[in-house]
């Protein structure tokens, strides 16, 4: 094989590669990237075993078709390191030569035959969905994911479509984010699918906008094990995880009557302020909600103590509550009203942050309580 | 047409004599047993007031006639071996003809029993050891025994018997060890007339397993399987990761019969060692199959010792086999490592990477230089194997003794403030290295401590969470999807029981089905620990058989088990500001030279020592 490609885009898509190949594998083939190169393209995949990217990249030229499975590492600290506009690539059966101008690099490559399959995007989307939409729903809801609990279904965030719409669903047992927004065509009935946190991680990093097109849209397919996501010629997959997720509408508070309006801004800035004084073993803050003011205190025996306050929009009688300072953080930096809803009930009970429509987001999360 | 015959006295000389009836359930353990020995496929239990009142078992076996029934209560009559060497050769439960004759003579006896052949039933009562003739009665073929009012005659023993709740334990715990090794075989028990284990028979041991345990048991286990010489090792085992907080978890079985036995549980050990925290113990169900010639069952009056032929072949069968399935097995990749961790040793490999390039661009790398290891480069820290290093070098002089405890992995960090406590003044300098990652060597001013971080984060935990608790300032985090996990409904009494302990530990534990409880609050310094694993040990923790604490020693026990899951452990790599952080609250901590366990946190060496080593004087 010997191809010759723009440099630039080249590194974009090795740097893109790089999400999922540069996890711990002990599967020294899953460090590596697939080339595919013919006349006008080069096709790039690799796979962590569970998750796979594919991505084309239009080539200068290609003396000789041909493909080959190099170490994606090696490759891209290459590529980065070389300032020319172009580079070759050409492989035999056991090294693959990197020539810039003035510059040449030679790296074992290996036997292209052991790639695993890549799955590939084959026939009609069963959704089609607006990109920035699906972006904003994944970072809406991917932080509140668990991480590599015990109970794997909740280590994915939920897909779920209903009619019209797809919602997107999180928790880790102690917070729940949902995002909801439309989708733009669809041909399938509705689903649920539970999607890896870290396929989602990866769509986060790679699918961003195309530049020059407004109409930027991502493809969806959704089959027995497996969710594909299109957006022009980048594929990700990802097998699905098994399981059930937890009947989430039941956790949802219908009765939080104490309803309070801020800037999000100001709520954020005031939870870090108070943050600062908590610890590991103490990491609590106190909101306490009187008519026009939210007081926010913190103490811990071994840093001092803190108190922050800020205008909010209340009528209702005053309610005092505590949250991990993380879980409210996490929430007001991922959504990107201008003003937050806090709606309330006891201070046992689960609080709620949305935006003005709950369709859209919504955020369940359990308080802190002192032993007693 | 008896079967049963008296043993020739020298041979009952030769089965040691003893008491097999100790408590309700070995009661249960031997109606069991010659219920299992009469060829039943289904045997049906029920317990009324812990077995004080009554405990009867079914069967549908090959059932008595009148005369075997008036021998069955005899002392030492057995239909089970009749000669010396049969003891030698037992393929039965029981052999030593002893059981009823011991039960009839401290309870009410009643034994209703009718074999295949007959068309009636007859029943038998004994009575303080003395029985009445067998009568005809109605009743399908198998055996009923009924024990009622078990050591009236006896009130000492009758003394001794704990709360109804504990003794039920203890007989569910009898039946796992014999349901568990005959899954063929149907077992129902009923506790005050309710339904507590429906065990349909299966052929699969897992199944079974799952039936008896959960399902959250069964699926993490590992068939494992060898056979060589004559001796046959099966096995059931949980990897390294699924470890359990008692080692009421290693269910060994020598041909159908439970037994403990200390070359089977060393072998164990071994497979498992440095694989799993010292703490913790493994899970294995292990089936071990022998010919009968090659181990001796009549050790001790209950069985449950064996004498092996061979010991150290039987050690070397049971550790292979583990060890064969542990290499085969990825361990590292499946069951380390969790994503936390990882993200963990990334912070910690960062924060070292850094710390390093802040300090060779700083004016002062003598103070590098300087310290205790200074033939060590800060390279290794920038590849990728960081975490692997066995010795880091540091001189955490601009990071003066932080306030906060080191922050052992938090999932989602809110910024602190940017080294708050870095411009303080007047700090001293400490310097300290890690090695091995797992202890701290600190330079003093009269020699060098080595501080055990492990020891010494938990003794500081401990005081903590102590202080809080009796300032009633631990925090809980509350749930809003309940951990649920499957706990045998004899365990529940124990669990409510203890539920003001445990709520001023900020956990919350409620009953929430016939068999499972959910955790409702968690503390929360424990928030990175598997909630579900926290939750299973507890448990295991407050059903442990044996006298029920008090309320402040279970609840010191709890605080115990919790800092030594939260501190960080031997192992875990610090970054500099961890370490300071650590050794400044080992300043401010009470007794923090040794941990709660009483084990020393810190060695000291004076320079006197070291100088009088190096005969520098
Ligand atoms: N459920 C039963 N079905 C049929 N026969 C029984 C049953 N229970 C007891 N027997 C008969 O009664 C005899 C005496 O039982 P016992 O339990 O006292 O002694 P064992 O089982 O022979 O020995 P060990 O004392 O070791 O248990 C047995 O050998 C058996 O023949
Ligand atoms: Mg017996």
């Amino acid at each position: 094989m010997k191809t010759v490609l723009p440099r630039q885009e080249f590194q974009d898509a090795l740097t893109a590669m790089a999400t999922l190949t540069s996890g711990r594998t002990t599967k020294p083939i899953l460090s590596c990237v697939k080339l595919v190169a013919s006349k006008k393209r080069v096709e790039l995949s690799a796979t962590d075993g569970e998750a796979a990217l594919h991505l084309g990249v239009a080539c200068i030229s290609t003396p000789k078709e041909g493909q080959a499975v190099i170490p994606a590492d090696g490759l891209l600290s290459i590529v980065r390191e070389l300032t020319d506009a172009e580079v070759s690539i050409e492989t035999d059966g056991r090294h693959c030569t990197i020539r810039g101008e003035g510059s040449e690099f030679r790296i074992f490559v290996m036997d292209a035959a052991d790639f695993p399959p890549v799955p590939e995007f084959d026939g009609e989307a069963d959704l089609v969905v607006d990109g920035i939409e699906l972006r904003r729903m994944i970072s809406m809801t991917l932080y509140a994911a668990a991480r590599e609990t015990s109970r794997y279904a909740i280590n994915g965030v939920l897909w779920e479509k209903q009619g019209k719409r797809l919602y997107l669903v999180a928790t880790d047992g102690r917070r729940l984010a949902r995002a909801g927004g439309e989708i733009r065509a669809t041909g399938s009935n509705d689903f649920e699918a539970i999607v890896p946190a870290r396929a989602l991680g990866v769509f986060e990093k790679v699918f961003t906008p195309v530049r020059g097109e407004d109409d930027w849209h991502v493809d969806v397919k959704i089959l027995p094990n497996q969710v594909l996501l299109r957006s022009g010629d980048r594929v990700l997959s990802t097998v699905l995880v098994e399981g059930h997720f937890p009947k989430y509408q039941d956790v949802i508070p219908k009765n939080n009557d104490k309803r309070a309006s801020m800037r999000r801004d100001e709520l954020l800035a005031a939870v870090r302020r108070a943050a600062t004084v908590t610890t590991e073993e103490s990491r609590a803050i106190k909101l306490a909600f009187s008519t026009k003011e939210l007081v926010i205190t913190s103490q811990s025996a071994e840093q001092g103590d803190a108190r922050v306050q800020l205008p909010i929009q209340y009528e209702g009688t005053t309610v005092e509550i505590g949250f991990n300072p993380h879980f409210i953080a996490d929430c007001l930096r991922a959504v990107p009203f201008d003003t937050v809803f806090v709606e309330l009930q006891e201070s046992f009970r689960p609080g709620i942050i949305c935006g003005e429509d709950k369709n859209d987001f919504l955020y369940v999360v359990m308080p802190v309580s002192l032993s007693n | 047409m008896g079967v049963i015959r008296v043993l020739p006295p020298n041979l009952v000389n030769r089965i040691a004599a003893g008491e097999c009836v100790e408590r309700p359930s070995s009661v249960v353990k031997e109606l069991v047993e010659n219920a299992l020995d009469s060829g039943a496929a289904q045997i049906d239990i029920s317990i009324l007031d812990g077995g004080r009142e009554l405990i009867a078992v079914r069967d549908d076996g090959q059932g008595m006639n009148p005369d075997d029934l008036l021998l069955a209560v005899h002392p030492h009559a057995t239909s089970k071996i009749a000669a010396d060497d049969d003891l030698f050769n037992i393929h039965t439960m029981g052999f030593r003809g002893e059981a009823l004759a011991s039960i009839g003579s401290v309870s009410r006896l009643a034994i209703t029993s009718r074999s295949a052949e007959a068309d009636v039933a007859h029943i038998i009562r004994v009575e303080g050891g003395v029985q009445d003739d067998p009568r005809p009665c109605a009743a399908p073929v198998g055996t009923l025994v009924e024990v009622r009012d078990l050591f009236y005659a006896v009130p000492a023993r009758r003394k001794f018997l704990k709360t109804p709740a504990t003794e039920v334990g203890h007989i569910t715990e009898q039946l796992a060890r014999i349901a568990l090794a005959h899954p063929g075989i149907g077992f129902t028990l009923r506790n005050q007339n309710r339904l507590v284990h429906d065990l349909r028979s299966t052929d699969a041991r897992l199944e079974r397993i799952a039936d008896f345990f959960g399902s959250e048991v069964a699926e993490v286990l590992l068939p494992i399987s060898r056979e060589s010489g004559g001796v046959r090792v099966e096995g059931l085992v949980a990897p390294p990761k699924d470890s359990r907080g008692s080692s009421k978890w290693e269910y060994v079985f020598v041909n159908g019969r439970y037994v403990r036995d200390r070359f089977v549980s060393h072998a164990v050990k071994e497979a498992y060692r440095s694989l799993i925290d010292p703490s913790r113990y493994p899970m294995v169900f292990l089936y071990i199959t022998v010919d009968p010639s090659h181990v001796d069952v009549n050790v001790h009056p209950t069985k449950i010792e064996v004498r092996w032929r061979d010991s150290n072949f039987v050690h070397g069968q049971v550790l292979a086999a583990l060890r064969d399935k542990f290499l085969k097995t990825n361990l590292d990749h499946r069951f380390r490592a969790p994503a936390e961790n990882e993200e963990y040793r990334e912070r910690v490999r960062g924060a070292m990477v850094d710390f390093f390039t802040r300090h060779a661009d700083a004016e002062r790398p003598v103070a590098v230089q300087q310290s205790v290891h200074s033939g060590t480069r800060p390279q290794p820290f920038a590849g990728s194997r960081a975490s692997e290093s066995a010795v880091r070098e540091i001189t955490p002089v601009d990071e003066p003794a932080a306030v906060t405890c080191p922050a052992p992995a938090p999932a989602a960090e809110v910024e602190r403030a940017p080294n708050a406590a870095a411009n303080l003044a007047g700090a001293v300098p400490v310097r300290a290295i890690q090695v091995h990652n797992t202890y701290l060597v600190v330079e003093q001013p009269d020699g060098v401590l080595i501080i055990d971080q492990h020891a010494l984060h938990e003794r500081i935990l401990y005081e903590t969470l102590k202080r809080r608790i009796a300032d009633r300032k631990l925090e809980s985090q509350r749930l809003l999807l309940p951990e649920v996990i499957r706990v045998p409904s004899d365990r529940h009494e124990v669990i409510e029981s203890h539920a003001d302990t445990l709520a001023r530990l900020g956990v919350e534990i409620v009953v929430s089905g016939p068999s499972s409880v959910a955790l409702h609050a968690f503390p929360s310094f424990l928030e990175r620990l598997d909630r579900t694993a926290f939750l299973r040990d507890l448990i295991d923790r407050l059903a442990e058989p044996g006298a029920r604490p008090a309320a402040d020693t279970l609840l010191h026990e709890i605080l115990d088990m919790m800092a030594c899951k939260a501190a960080v452990k031997a192992g875990d790599p610090l970054t500099p500001e961890e370490i300071a952080a650590l050794l400044a609250q080992r300043e401010l901590a009470d007794r923090s030279s040794h941990c709660p366990h009483g084990r020393p946190t810190t060695l000291h060496l004076s320079l006197r020592d070291l100088e009088k080593q190096f005969h520098r004087r």
